[in-house]
């Protein structure tokens, strides 16, 4: 099992936003890929609750910064490629550098204590 | 961000148009997440029907998550608003009686307050129609009493020479049109409007023309005219060839030039002029030369700012060259301080405003109270009717849906019907407006306001219609969501505790109307009493059978001739039926007055009287009582001694006690014997300047023994004034054609003719007053007998134990008794501080005047009762067997 059992709500919307983001970055993927990707990559240790990933999905789609196209899947069924848009990278760059503030100012103060 | 919103909105339309492959796509991308989930796990080692729940279980609740994305991609507000409005829009249809008196009675208060914003946005708050309106101004001169808008010509021209602190200075003046034809056609154009203006008016306001020009200052000729837009599309049926075609004006040609543009005016609101023909031109048109006579104010003179002088130094400027002017033309330094004041002309000449403006606040004021009447009546009709509908509202809270939906359900169902009212308003107010200008206009030059309907109005009339749902819809709707399910459900349909709030929030609905009607009412109880008050006042003229002729401007500087006098005087004493004849240069009640300052022997003092030059024989054919001493006769000539008779206010002004008789006065600042006037009567106060200004100090001159123009011609007649108008004209044609263009009245009509407005007032305030009172008394009805349905149970026990019919009676009077003495109570102090804005209109009483108060409360009261009586008596004959038996 892994370590933190995930739910919906804890992983900050903001927050899966950007994960979703990051993990297109070498390309398009469909839904189930991304949820694997972010398990895998974060070694089991963030796993999405499967479900909540797609509403994230179509928000981002709708807001522009992914765009989407049907394709066939390695096993040859229909399904809903995800890719970055341009904005999604301008928007992803901003996001990382916002992330990495945030997470240096907080290791600060926990090594200080 | 915004190319993001774009983005979406892209988006979102595009799933509106493809909602089923929307559905399809969603449905898909979902189960193919879940087939290859199943996959996976089944490759682990599950059995498929195992790993098909395990995807399931890691996957969440896919229904939901269907519904958070569908709702994602579309438009979810708008299109749940549209729902409500259907399921709205069934439910009034539902309800016909209901939705109809709610509109109708919506629809009138928000029509009328349109109506009546839409003439306040046209006349009070509406900038002119020109490039930056905010810099002109307007200006008035004094020479040391009140300012005064009018210039003579000369003072114009003196005054656009000699200064340089505004950037431009143009006049305007009355055409005084009398017969225009187009070309050499033989119909004369009824009821036209031209105005003289200075050749550099179109370009010191800034407008330009959409066809043709308009005048230049080196204009070749002066026979030429600018038309109005709507003149250009009436006569010439917009035809381009208009240009260059003539005009008859006043027996001038003229050629057209120019057509101006379709919103311009001119400079004062409420008159629409037809044509602007050059000021060089006036000489032309009348018969009099104005051009060069400096005592004729006849000018409004408009300027445009300048930046680099500020309103106090264009003041003083324009004063210094005023003052110059004055000095220069009476040889010398005259004591006279002259003055040249700047008003706002933003907004364009005022007279329109000054007149109008705190009238129609307070009608503003009056149909907004009738707006909030008709919303309590309408709050008060959808509490009845949450009450019909608890059942249905109680399922549906019961099925899940929320308060707040519910709520806002009932909001929009309060907003159709607002809209609905609000669109017949629009309606209202459409017919409403030329009704209310042609009441408040003389009508033989009708006010015409240009765009009173704009977008302003229509936004006004959205807002209104959104504020009044709140208002009429909110509590009703919080009132109808606490609902207790259990009972409801099991089709109890009486409720304790929760029907005793709403009836008690109907009660003060109930309430607050009777005490917004009597505001209404005390408002319009004031003005009826104040208008009678005005009909009783005495004029100092004896007005049977006394008629009055308003002498045109140019036929009275005519008049002044002794010949042309004798003749006139001749003519009409031969008329049958004539019993005298004066001439005056003020006119009875609506004439004005001019004032001079005079010196008394033997008296220090200066004072500033008003000065009327009459006829021999004015005094008897006015029905003006002499009070001691002799009146004017044919004795007092050129050449005799100069005499005066007085009116009583002056007599005690100067004299006190004393006969005045016999002493001697002078005209000036110092008294002077060589030019003294004799003091020969006192005749009683008469009103020249109105009918709500009692008579100030006043001097009579005879006309032989100083010139004047002749405004007015009184004739004492034997029988009704009415049936001598015709010959009279005739006489008056034998004399001077212009002079029988002069207009007829007797005296009871000058007086109707000034209170024109205060009958306007009267009879709105008074209809408001009415349709307030009827709203009320509907309410309270309903409210009354619908407490008397629900308490038929109680009265009936109360029957049965042995109480009569006059109790179940007094039972019920009670209740509306106390409903509305709490109305009164409130409804007093709000109407002492409301009619306090009535203060200007009022005449003769003050706006706290107890019996006002009374009489309207009386009324109410009365009122209230009979509308009462109905549900009482139904309360009285209760049955007690059969309401127990319902129970």
């Amino acid at each position: 099992m892994p370590e933190t059992q995930t739910k919906q709500g804890d992983l900050m919307q903001g927050t899966l936003d950007m994960l979703i983001l990051k993990s297109l970055t070498c390309g398009g993927m469909h839904g189930y890929a991304i949820a694997d990707s972010i398990q895998k990559t974060s070694h089991d240790v963030l796993r999405v609750e499967e479900g909540a990933l797609y509403p994230a999905l179509h928000r981002l789609e709708l807001r522009g910064l992914l765009a989407a196209e049907w394709g066939l899947s390695e096993n040859n069924r229909r399904a809903k490629y995800y890719r970055l848009t341009a904005t999604g990278r301008k928007y992803l760059s901003a996001e990382a550098a916002r992330w990495s503030r945030i997470t240096t100012a907080i290791e600060l103060i926990m090594e200080t204590s | 961000m915004l190319s993001e919103w774009f983005t979406t909105l892209r988006l979102r339309l595009k799933a509106l148009i493809q909602r089923r492959r929307l559905d399809r796509d969603l449905e898909e991308e979902l189960s193919f997440h879940l087939a290859m989930r199943a996959q996976e796990k089944a490759a682990d080692g599950m059995t498929p029907r195992d790993a098909h729940f395990a995807a399931q279980r890691q996957f969440g609740n896919a229904t939901l998550i269907r519904e958070t994305c569908r709702e994602l991609w579309s438009f979810s507000w708008l299109e749940a608003l549209w729902r409500d409005l259907c399921y709205a829009a069934r439910t009034m249809m539902k309800a016909p009686a209901f939705s109809i008196v709610a509109v109708l009675s919506l629809g009138l208060g928000i029509g009328g307050n349109v109506a009546i914003f839409s003439i306040i946005d046209a006349v009070l708050l509406r900038m002119l129609p020109v490039p930056h309106p905010e810099q002109l101004v307007l200006l008035t001169n004094s020479q040391g009493g009140t300012y005064s808008p009018s210039f003579s010509y000369p003072l114009f021209l003196e005054l656009s020479k000699r200064q340089q602190v505004l950037s431009g200075l143009c006049a305007s003046g009355d055409a005084l049109l009398r017969d225009v034809r187009i070309g050499t056609s033989a119909e004369a154009l009824p009821h036209l409007e031209g105005r003289l203006v200075s050749e550099n008016y179109f370009s010191v306001l800034g407008v330009g023309a959409v066809l043709g020009r308009v005048f230049s200052p080196n204009e070749q000729t002066d026979a030429v005219a600018v038309i109005s837009y709507g003149f250009w599309q009436r006569q010439f049926a917009a035809a381009p060839s208009a240009i260059a075609s003539t005009l008859g004006i006043n027996g001038t040609t003229v050629t057209i030039i120019g057509v101006a543009p379709p919103e311009f005016f001119g400079e004062s609101v409420g008159h629409a002029p037809d044509l602007w023909v050059p000021l060089n031109l006036q000489p032309q048109l009348a018969s009099d030369n104005w051009l060069e006579n400096g005592a004729v104010g006849w000018l409004q003179v408009l300027g445009r700012r300048n930046p680099e002088a500020t309103d106090p130094q264009a003041e003083a400027a324009l004063s210094a060259v005023y003052q110059h002017w004055v000095d220069s033309s009476s040889g010398g330094t005259s004591e006279i301080r002259c003055r040249i004041k700047l008003e706002l002309g933003s907004k364009g000449l005022q007279e329109m405003r000054k007149q109008f403006s705190r009238p129609l606040w307070v009608l503003m004021g009056a149909i907004g109270l009738i707006l909030l009447i008709a919303c309590s009546n309408v709050a008060s009709l959808l509490l009845a009717r949450a009450t019909a509908r608890r059942h249905e509202i109680g399922l549906r809270l019961a099925l899940g849906a929320s308060r707040t939906r519910i709520i806002r359900q009932l909001l929009v169902e309060s907003l159709l019907l607002s809209f609905v009212g609000g669109a017949f308003g629009i309606g209202v107010a459409a017919a409403g407006v030329p009704f209310l200008l042609a009441l408040i206009s003389d009508p033989s030059h009708p006010y015409v306001l240009f765009g009173v309907f704009d977008v302003r109005v229509l936004a006004f009339a959205a807002c209104l219609s959104v504020a009044t749902s709140v208002a009429f819809g909110l509590v009703p709707a919080l009132q109808a969501t606490v609902v207790d399910l259990n009972m409801t459900l099991k089709g109890n349909v009486r409720q304790k505790g929760e029907g005793l709030h709403r009836r008690r929030i109907a009660k003060g609905l109930v309430a607050a109307q009777v005490a917004l009607s009597l505001v209404l009412l005390v408002g319009s109880t004031l003005l009826v009493r104040s208008l009678w008050r005005l009909y009783q006042v005495d004029t100092g003229f004896r007005r049977e059978g006394l008629l009055t002729v308003r002498v045109p401007m140019g036929a009275s500087l005519r008049l002044n001739r002794n010949s042309m006098q004798r003749d006139l005087l001749n003519r009409l004493t031969s008329v049958p039926g004539v019993l005298g004849v004066g001439l005056g240069t003020f006119a009875p009640i609506v004439g004005g007055m001019q004032t001079r300052e005079i010196s008394v022997q033997g008296h220090p003092e200066r004072i500033r009287i008003g000065m009327n030059l009459v006829s021999a024989g004015y005094f008897g054919t006015a029905g003006m009582k002499l009070l001691q001493g002799r009146d004017f006769s044919t004795l007092d000539t050129a050449g005799s001694q100069k005499v005066t008779v007085i009116n009583r206010t002056m007599s005690r002004r100067c004299f006190g006690d004393q006969s005045p008789v016999g002493r001697l006065i002078s005209f000036g600042a110092t008294f002077d014997p060589k030019n003294s006037v004799h003091i020969v009567g006192v005749v009683e106060d008469a009103r020249y300047g109105g009918l709500r200004e009692s008579s100030g100090p006043l001097a009579f001159i005879p006309l032989a023994q100083q010139r004047a123009p002749i405004f007015s011609v009184i004739i004492r007649t034997a029988a009704d004034p009415i049936s001598f108008f015709a010959p009279i004209r005739q006489a008056l044609r034998q004399v001077d054609p212009e002079l029988a263009t002069g207009e007829l009245r007797t005296l009871d009509q000058t007086v109707e003719s000034t209170l024109v407005q205060e009958h306007l007032m009267t009879k709105l305030c008074a209809a408001f007053g009415l349709l307030a009172l009827t709203l009320t008394c509907v309410g309270l009805y309903g409210t009354i007998s619908y407490g008397v349905t629900r308490r038929i149970p109680e009265i009936g026990i109360r029957m049965a134990l042995g109480a009569g019919r006059g109790d179940a009676l007094w039972l019920v009077l009670k209740e509306a008794g106390l409903l509305v003495l709490t109305g009164l109570t409130l409804g007093m102090p709000s109407a002492l501080a409301a009619s306090r804005l009535l203060r200007n209109l009022v005449f003769g009483l003050a706006t706290t005047d107890p019996s006002s108060y009374v009489i309207a409360a009386a009324v109410l009261s009365l009122v209230c009762l009979a509308a009462s009586c109905l549900p009482a008596l139904k309360a009285s004959r209760v049955d007690p067997a059969v309401a127990l038996r319902n129970e």
